[in-house]
């Protein structure tokens, strides 16, 4: 016999969850504690942006909670945990897992790339006709994100043209 | 001679089974299942356009095709969810939490299957609770006045600690963050504006459907482009391995589905509040209770079976307060009960005697449309799959395309695009800084429930509505019991643990 | 901005048309055009599908199309109560070819800081009407409307009512009663009939204010009864309920759909799709689904209805204004 208690007698919920627990070390790598101020800033100016706005709420009556007591309450909460995430992320550290993966230049330059066309799409979307627009948005999309052989960026979006077209204008008569 | 036995229930069933209603069925599935997996395509279009050539069709085909469109859809929305961390529509919210990172895992196989099994689950019971509690229930429904459906709200509010996958705080200003969000528009009590900038569409709010397109589906692509590097080549294995849960697993997911039944099938009730909600409450409740807490929301099958098996258990009792009470129970009910006052079916509380064969119709065509689906789903599993194995860059560009054109079909508005793609940077922007974002969908669903359920019942009777009707200090009790009985129970634990010394935290073999 | 583009595409699309040789009708603008209509026509829902204006659009674009020889296509523009939809047609080429359907709020969303105008659309005609009425839970104990005043003059603010939100076509009467009775009641504001009228079914306010055929689910399965009609005469199917006027509150009001052109849209294209209309409306098909939503259909042309239009915006700013100031 050992000195082990009974089976039964062990919480094995408790085991497991303890068990995982000690396995979250904190990050406390000063650039990424830093980092986490733009959290907070984020919390913190919209906290406030919220209460500012607030103030052109028209308010009329007489009731127990007007219009801009949930927005109030809303604005105070964030720079609440604004600062509570100071205490915590800042000062303390950082969970492994929320420490997001690197973005890279090639990327960047993706996505920058990615947002152009899709906000030109976009402008155009009303102006010329579905099926040309798309067509080559698609074409862009693709060579933007790396296609480069005809299949890619010819009959890619030759196809899914198609079949956009048959869905939504076909189909679900969707005024594209 | 066999005396043939006839009532209401059986005639009700004989006029479904009669083949062309059959084969409307089935038309009627693969719509549903093509809009439920196109996001932003939602049943709400697909039905109202159905409803349109439905209404010269008779009563019972008519229906028969609207609601397998419905339930059929309920399946279809899973796979985007599981596939691109996309929901095909709101109801797959929670889909997302697990079914995504299981698909990251190479389980997606086995996450298509049990979510198809889980949501099958839970539509037949919300389909036997529509059979043989309709009535009493619906009186219960009823009962949701302003502050009950404030207490329930608050409840719902609770969830935001357990979808926050342990970043609390920032889970709770994300919360905070989609109730604002939720004010911006006009004041659901005085009719002025709020936050609106001076910019006409955000008079009717921001548009909810977009936002989680972006926070989920935009956000992530977005992500993984910004991450790309050359060369970083292969592609995880889509799918290794299992198909099918073994029994094992069928065993350990027996709970969770359990709970996931009961928390939708009581939530499908309440006028008003869906599949969207439920997903997210069920989800937490199997967490709450689950041996395994730490997998949730990194992949794992019981948070997924629950999630979808609450939100598909909503739809029995949506129709039974549409049914019985004549309020719709969600957006696709508003449209089905215009249809059916045009075929002389006065949907509300004299429905039950008046068309007492309708009841049983509507069971048989839930029932099969429910059956088919899920054999259609299992079928072309592995069809679907394939999609993963498309190259980043294809898959990027559908995922965009597919995202804006889908925006743009729920409201033909190129303003709700715009609104997707700066919902997708906010998304970014809080996927990059560790926000997470169920909380803040949460809060935008639950936002203008909340504050105008709030208002609405301080105007009837002040405070004392509130804490006077029964059902809103349970739910509040609930709620509160919510909050602090974890953090509690943990505490007794670790002093438990303490007092037993060393032999405690440990595994057994 | 946005103007200009589609302005200049429309030019460059015309352009393209002429050359292929596909047009022989190029647009000429507000001009009278006798062969209207020679393309299709597209008839815009500002609300979400599944309501009772959606159903009229859905039901009536056929039988336009009967009687025009084009298409009629129905697309849904919901967004900001409507205005998303009502802006954009005010924008449009005032040719005949792109019509809205429209409520009452064309008239009172100027009340509402929205800026739409009654006078930037050329009305085509009414299609419909939904009187109202009063109506309390089976077990309240006004018995008639009398008693529903006398017991707000006793206790000013106590008597509750749910309207389908504050500037809406049920909420504004409301607002009608009060000045009408000299009484002062407190609006519990909603977010539709639907609930509105649920929440006046399970007694959680004092009275609904809706509709006749949006409160007769609740009337007929035995939650609600009807107080008082707000009609001109008695409603024949529930002629034992007296109007509203009977009770000494001479107040009446009915929500109504119609379809409407953008302004300065030539006079002759205006009667056309006006007589397409009445066309319509008296189609046996148009009335028995109007009928089975518990609808009223009711047919007014483009000059009464121009002038009907702005009755209701006479009647309804002071109530909404009314409503805004004496809100809780």
């Amino acid at each position: 016999m050992t000195d082990q208690p009974p089976l039964e007698e062990i919480d094995q919920d408790a085991a497991i969850e303890s068990a995982h627990h000690h396995e979250e070390p904190l990050v406390r790598d000063l650039p990424v504690r830093l980092r986490e101020l733009i959290a907070v800033a984020a919390c913190l100016g919209l906290g406030i942006w919220i209460l500012v706005a607030g103030k052109g709420i028209v308010v009329r009556g007489s009731a127990e909670l007007g219009p801009v007591f949930w927005p109030n309450m809303l604005g105070a909460g964030l720079i609440l945990f604004g600062a509570v995430i100071v205490l915590n992320n800042v000062m303390r550290g950082v969970r492994k897992a929320d420490v997001p993966e690197r973005i890279t230049t090639s990327g960047l330059a993706m996505f920058g790339m990615t947002m152009a066309v899709c906000i030109g799409y976009l402008l155009l979307w009303n102006v010329l006709q579905f099926w040309i627009i798309t067509f080559v948005a698609l074409a862009l999309f693709t060579l933007v994100l790396g296609g480069r052989s005809w299949k890619a960026v010819l009959a890619f979006p030759t196809v899914t043209t198609a079949v956009l077209h048959f869905l939504f204008i076909v189909a679900l008569r969707v005024p594209l | 001679m066999i005396t043939v036995f006839t009532s209401p229930v059986t005639d009700g069933i004989a006029a479904v089974m009669a083949p062309d209603t059959l084969m409307i069925i089935g038309i009627g599935i693969l719509i549903g299942m093509l809009v439920g997996a196109f996001p932003g395509v939602t049943a709400t279009m697909a039905v109202a356009l159905a409803s349109g050539f439905t209404l010269t069709m008779e009563p019972t085909q008519g229906l028969a095709m609207l609601l397998t469109i419905y339930v059929a859809a309920q399946f279809g929305d899973r796979i985007p969810a599981i596939l691109i961390n996309t929901p095909g529509t709101p109801a797959s919210i929670a889909t997302t939490f697990d079914g995504y990172p299981l698909a990251r895992q190479g389980k997606a196989g086995l996450a298509l299957t049990t979510s198809a099994l889980g949501s099958a689950v839970g539509m037949i019971c919300g389909i036997v609770i529509l059979a043989v509690a309709a009535v009493p229930l619906s009186a219960f429904a009823m009962q949701f006045g302003p502050a009950e459906m404030f207490a329930l709200v608050v409840f719902g509010l609770t969830m935001m600690v357990g979808v926050s996958s342990g970043r609390i705080f920032k889970g709770l200003a994300a919360g905070a963050f989609g109730l604002f969000l939720a004010t911006i528009g006009r004041d659901p009590i005085t009719g002025d504006q709020r936050f609106t900038m001076g910019i006409l569409e955000l008079n009717g709010g921001i548009p909810f459907i977009p936002v989680i397109i972006g926070f989920f589906g935009l956000a992530e692509v977005i992500n993984q482009i910004l991450t790309h590097r050359k060369g970083k080549g292969i592609k995880p294995i889509s799918q290794m391995g299992q198909w099918m849960p073994d029994g094992k697993l069928l065993k350990r997911l027996a709970k969770p589905t359990a709970i996931g039944a009961a928390t939708g099938s009581v939530i499908g009730l309440v006028p008003a509040v869906g599949g969207d909600i439920a997903g997210i409450i069920g989800w937490d409740n199997a967490r709450k209770s689950s041996k395994m807490k730490h997998e949730f929301g990194k992949g794992s099958l019981e948070g997924l079976t629950a999630g979808d098996t609450s939100s598909t258990a909503t739809l029995g009792g949506s129709i039974t307060t549409t049914m019985a009470l004549g309020v719709p129970g969600d957006s696709v009910m508003a449209v089905m009960i215009g249809s059916m006052m045009i075929w002389g079916i006065q949907p509300g509380p004299g429905l039950f005697s008046s068309h007492p064969d309708l009841i049983a119709s509507l069971v048989t065509i839930l029932l099969i449309a429910t059956v088919l689906t899920l054999i259609l789903s299992l079928l072309r599993m592995k069809g679907v799959i394939k999609l993963l194995e498309l190259p980043d860059h294809f898959l990027w560009v559908v995922i965009l395309v597919f995202c804006m054109v889908g925006t743009y079909s729920i409201n033909n508005s190129v303003f709700d695009v715009f609104m997707m793609l700066i919902f997708g940077m906010v998304g970014l922007f809080m996927l990059r800084f560790g926000f997470p974002p169920g909380p803040a969908v949460l809060g935008l669903i639950l936002g203008p429930l909340a504050e105008s359920n709030l208002r609405r019942a301080l105007l009837t009777d002040g405070w004392g509505s509130i804490f006077t009707s029964p059902i809103a200090v349970v739910l509040l009790v609930i709620a509160v019991a919510a909050v602090t009985l974890p953090p509690l129970r943990q505490l007794v634990r670790r002093r438990k643990a303490a007092n037993v010394g060393k032999n405690v935290p440990t595994l057994q073999p | 901005m946005k103007k200009t583009i589609l302005r200049s595409a429309a030019l460059i699309a015309a352009g393209l048309l002429t050359v292929t040789g596909c047009s022989a009708n190029a647009k000429s603008g507000g001009t009278a055009d006798g062969d209207f209509p020679s393309k299709d026509v597209r008839l815009i829902v500002p609300w979400a599908a599944g309501g009772s204006g959606d159903l009229t659009a859905r039901t009536i674009a056929p039988l336009l199309e009967k009687d025009l020889g084009v298409n009629v296509i129905v697309e849904n523009k919901p967004g900001a109560n409507g205005s998303v939809a009502y802006n954009w047609l005010a924008e449009q080429e005032p040719d005949g070819y792109n019509l809205a359907m429209m409520g009452v709020e064309v008239a009172t969303l100027q009340f509402m800081d929205y800026d739409i105008k009654p006078e930037n659309y050329a009305p085509i005609g009414q299609g419909l009407a939904g009187p109202g009425a009063i109506a309390v839970p089976v077990d309240s104990p006004f018995k008639t409307l009398e008693d529903l005043i006398a017991a707000a003059k006793a206790k000013p603010g106590e008597v509750t009512f749910s309207s389908p939100g504050i500037g809406s076509v049920w909420d504004s009467p409301a607002a009608g009663l009060q000045q009408l009775a000299d009484i002062k009641l407190t609006s519990v504001p909603f977010d539709g009939s639907a609930p509105a009228i649920a929440a006046a079914a399970s007694g959680k306010v004092d009275f609904s204010i809706d509709a006749i055929g949006s409160q007769k689910v609740q009337v007929d399965g035995g939650h609600l009864r009807y107080l008082a009609m707000l009609t001109d005469e008695r409603d024949p199917d529930n002629s034992d309920v007296p109007t509203a006027k009977e009770a000494g509150v001479d107040l009446q009001n009915a929500s109504w759909v119609g379809i409407m052109a953008p302004k300065d849209t030539p006079e002759d294209t205006v009667k056309k799709l006006s007589d397409a209309m009445e066309k319509a409306t008296a189609d046996a098909s148009y009335q028995e689904v109007i009928k089975s939503s518990n609808l009223v259909p009711t047919f007014k042309d483009s000059t009464e209805m121009a002038a009907f239009i702005q009755d209701e915006a006479k009647r309804y700013g002071p109530w909404i204004d009314y409503a805004k100031n004496n809100t809780k």
